[in-house]
């Protein structure tokens, strides 16, 4: 009986132990990936302020349509006035950039920007994080992950390198709060393994029981002194019309 | 006739100062004729052979992937550089065109930049020579250095670097990673014009390493031909390789294995477009499913490949082939989504992968030549599905002009294709709008000097009618000892025709001393104007074709304009004519 009293309280003993250790980095990576999936549909109103050294601030501010079920996306510029109009509408594998002064709409590739902003095409893909990279492993195999505070925020660390070669930032370390899976600071590193840019997240909402980052601050590693702010307003996940994916709404929104 | 001209000749003698002021205004036009004509043929020279040949030569072959216009790669650099050596005629050199935009940051600030891969050869070597402002090739070929790179003097100031300091540059691979570097500056030079500062060259070998390409591997390959002057070359020899770049089935041969059983086995790609999928689902019986259009992962195997291997829909495969360099061996493991059977395939191991899948695996670990394989299948134009396997590259149609150009690119955006696609291009298309201004200039040229003709010429026509009224009565007196009308209008006329000849050639002469003159000043200017410029001197470029096709043009002008009055004192009686008196 004593024996059995022994096991048990072991077993209670390595359960409280498990429950305490740190979590694999891939299946945090699978719980971000999950909670991406649960936005679905979204709509939200972008303001993105671009601050380049020795060029000033130039203002942006979009609307975003996105379907994640069909994989399809709009976007229609709301500023600058250069800008206004200005759209890029994505369904399945066809991607259009629209141009409200010629009202002509383009097939583009992945690879363009989005309005001479730093953003291109491909970043705006459902694509999951798993399927793109994994996390960096020891000598021995094991993902390697740590769990150190960012602030006062308790958070789990890992490297993650990519698994197929076009992403745009072949390695990047994560900052992932711990109870949450809410990504709180990226850091982007150049193929050659230069840190090329730091991302933060340090607003998130929630909204129908899904987070969604408002606020993103984008540091320039490489030419010091350039910033993008990206604040995000108007969020709803609410199922979006399919009517919206389309060049005639796209058009009519450009009016 | 001699006689006439001779005597023509005696008679613009005998008028010394009417002859010199008419052979001046028209000598006046002819020189500003030429001098236009010649700057004009500068201006597109330097654009198109001194410029454009350099950015995108005077024929060039560029491959394109993932649809983009931006992804140039050609994974069988040698291949094709072999292609174009035995086929096109009259080249001059091929090279590798390896280049890519990027942002540079110096001591100073950050500029954009393009980097330009370069292979040391003598013409660069006289050109690094004649423009060397400090550093030496030496640094830059001796492999010592952290990516050496040689700068424009310009592009130095601006980034507020010299010799031996380091830039920092971030570009994109070919496959769009992020890329940064450090690169050493080991030579800066002198640049002649306003586009060449824009470059900095990187050694081939740093380039490519930097943008992820294998040694086999190129951006585009650029051809330069002997003639330079002649786009009909150009346009040919291009379409002469297009007609040659058919491309075929590719086919894969290789090792499949499931657990302790291995076959070898071709994999094939399908298309995926309308047509390819209706081929496919009529000529295939497929237990099982057919690929995801997305999946990476799934294959169908052949009824045989299926018994040879034991394998049934879900089962896993491994396949291993031999790459074509490198000596590499490439392996995958797929999910057999189905097997199938077809009475256009012969039996046997095959695997067939969808077109995304099939073109992951073939586009970066090339294969060896699967005919090589006495057990390979190699589709022959005659299967009913011939035309539904994925071929090595689709060839993209010949253009002519920058926007077909243009078109033609933005049709292969719109497309799914997840192949290479094929160009063959000529700088006459590419940069067609240098054409469009020569064109323009000449036209310019040609109107204004026309203009300045009809009024000289009008003065042409006035002294004529003052020479024929003067000489009225020594028109009686040659008709009265029997000179023929004809020969009294051929007199004039050629009295007309030599002196603008004279005139003409005079003309020419001086826009020579002119042009010989204005080459001596150096113009210092950072301006688009330096576009003008080469060596930093007005560049002309006389031809002898437009020279002789204006001195011909001046010429009939000048006779029409004479034929008239001339006619008319050819109409003179002859008595009417000796009884003149003014």
């Amino acid at each position: 009986m004593r024996k059995i009293r022994i096991l048990a309280a072991a077993l209670v003993l390595v359960a409280c132990v498990g429950a305490q250790a740190a979590p694999k980095a891939s299946d945090v990576v699978r719980k971000m990936d999950y909670m991406m999936e649960q936005i679905g549909d979204i709509s939200v109103k972008v303001s993105l302020v671009q601050n380049k050294a020795r060029q000033g601030v130039k203002n942006y501010g979009f609307l975003y349509f996105r379907r994640d079920k069909t994989d399809e996306f709009l976007i229609v510029a709301t500023a600058p006035d250069t800008e206004k109009g200005n759209g890029y509408l994505r369904v399945g594998e066809n991607f259009w950039m629209y141009r409200q002064n010629t009202r002509t709409f383009q097939h583009i590739s992945r690879d363009e920007s989005i309005m001479g902003t730093d953003a291109r095409g491909g970043d705006f893909e459902k694509r999951k994080l798993g399927d793109l990279y994994r996390p960096l492993a020891n000598a021995k195999g094991a993902e390697i992950i740590e769990e150190e505070m960012l602030g006062k925020k308790p958070v789990y660390k890992f490297t993650l390198i990519a698994k197929v070669n076009d992403v745009t930032y072949p390695k990047q370390v994560y900052w992932v709060q711990r109870d949450k899976y809410l990504m709180l600071k990226i850091q982007s590193y150049s193929l050659s393994g230069t840190l090329m840019q730091t991302a933060y997240y340090p607003k998130w909402t929630e909204i129908d029981g899904k987070y969604i980052p408002i606020e993103h601050i984008y540091i320039d590693e490489f030419e010091k002194g350039n910033k993008t702010i990206v604040e995000l307003s108007g969020i709803s996940t609410k199922k979006l019309d399919p009517k919206i994916f389309t060049k005639a709404y796209l058009e009519n929104l450009s009016r | 006739m001699r006689l006439i001209l001779s005597l023509g000749f005696r008679n613009l003698l005998r008028q010394k100062r009417r002859s010199f002021f008419l052979g001046t205004a028209i000598c006046f036009g002819m020189m500003i004729l030429v001098l236009t004509n010649s700057f004009s043929h500068g201006i597109s020279d330097t654009l198109l052979n001194r410029v454009v040949v350099y950015m995108t030569g005077h024929m060039s072959l560029t491959g394109m992937e993932d649809g983009s216009r931006n992804r140039r790669i050609i994974r069988d650099k040698k291949r094709f550089m072999d292609l174009i050596k035995t086929n096109v005629r009259g080249i001059n050199k091929v090279w590798e065109a390896v280049g890519v935009f990027a942002r540079v940051i110096g001591n100073a600030k950050g500029d954009n930049a393009i980097l330009v891969c370069l292979e040391v050869d003598d013409e660069f070597a006289e050109y690094f020579a004649q423009n060397l402002v400090a550093g030496s090739l030496k640094d830059f070929q001796s492999g010592k250095v952290e990516n050496p790179v040689i700068l424009y003097s310009d592009k130095a100031k601006t980034l507020g670097v010299k010799l031996g300091d380091v830039l920092k540059a971030r570009m994109q691979t070919v496959t769009g990673q992020r890329q940064s570097a450090r690169l050493t500056v080991v030579a800066i030079i002198r640049s002649n014009n306003l586009f060449e500062g824009t470059a900095m060259f990187v050694s081939l070998k740093d380039i490519k390493n930097l943008l992820g390409m294998k040694p086999h591997e190129t951006g585009a390959l650029y051809v330069s031909f002997k003639k330079i002057n002649d786009p009909a070359v150009a346009i040919s020899e291009a379409d002469r390789l297009h007609r040659l770049l058919v491309p075929g089935v590719v086919s894969i041969y290789g090792e499949a294995s499931n657990r302790n059983n291995a076959a070898g086995t071709t994999a094939l790609g399908f298309s995926r477009d309308d047509k390819s999928m209706d081929l496919i689902k009529k000529g295939l019986a497929v237990e099982g499913k057919m690929p995801d259009e997305n999946s990476e992962k799934d294959v169908l195997a052949s009824r045989g490949m299926a018994s040879a291997l034991r394998l049934k829909p879900g089962s896993a495969v491994v396949y291993r082939y031999k790459n074509k360099y490198e000596g590499a061996v490439t392996e995958n493991k797929y999910r057999v989504s189905g097997v199938f059977s077809s009475r256009d395939i012969p039996e046997g191991n095959i695997m067939l992968l969808n077109e995304k899948t099939f073109f992951k695996t073939y586009l970066s670990n090339l294969p060896e030549d699967a005919g090589k394989h006495a057990g390979a299948y190699v589709p022959k134009k005659a299967s009913g599905l011939y035309p539904a396997f994925c071929t090595e590259w689709k060839l993209l149609p010949r253009t002519s002009t920058n926007d077909e150009l243009r078109a033609k690119l933005a049709e292969m955006t719109r497309t799914k294709w997840k192949g290479p696609w094929f160009d063959v291009g000529t700088m006459y298309e590419t940069a067609d709008f240098i054409l469009t201004l020569e064109s323009a200039l000449n036209l310019v040229a040609l109107v204004a000097v026309l203009i300045l003709f009809f009024i000289i010429l009008i003065g042409v026509l006035n002294t004529l009618r003052m020479t024929i009224r003067e000489r009225t009565r020594e028109i009686g007196t040659v008709r009265a000892i029997g000179m023929q009308k004809k020969d009294v209008k051929r007199l004039f006329i050629s009295e007309t025709m030599i002196l603008t000849a004279i005139a003409c050639l005079a003309g020419i002469l001086l826009a020579f001393i002119l042009m010989g003159v204005m080459r001596l000043f150096t113009i210092n200017t950072d301006s688009v104007f330096s576009i003008l410029l080469v060596d930093r001197r007005l560049y002309f470029l006389p031809t002898a074709g437009s020279i002789i096709s204006n001195f011909i043009l001046i010429i009939i002008m000048a006779a029409v304009t004479a034929y008239f009055p001339a006619k008319r004192a050819s109409n003179l009686s002859a008595v009417e004519a000796l009884r003149h008196f003014e």
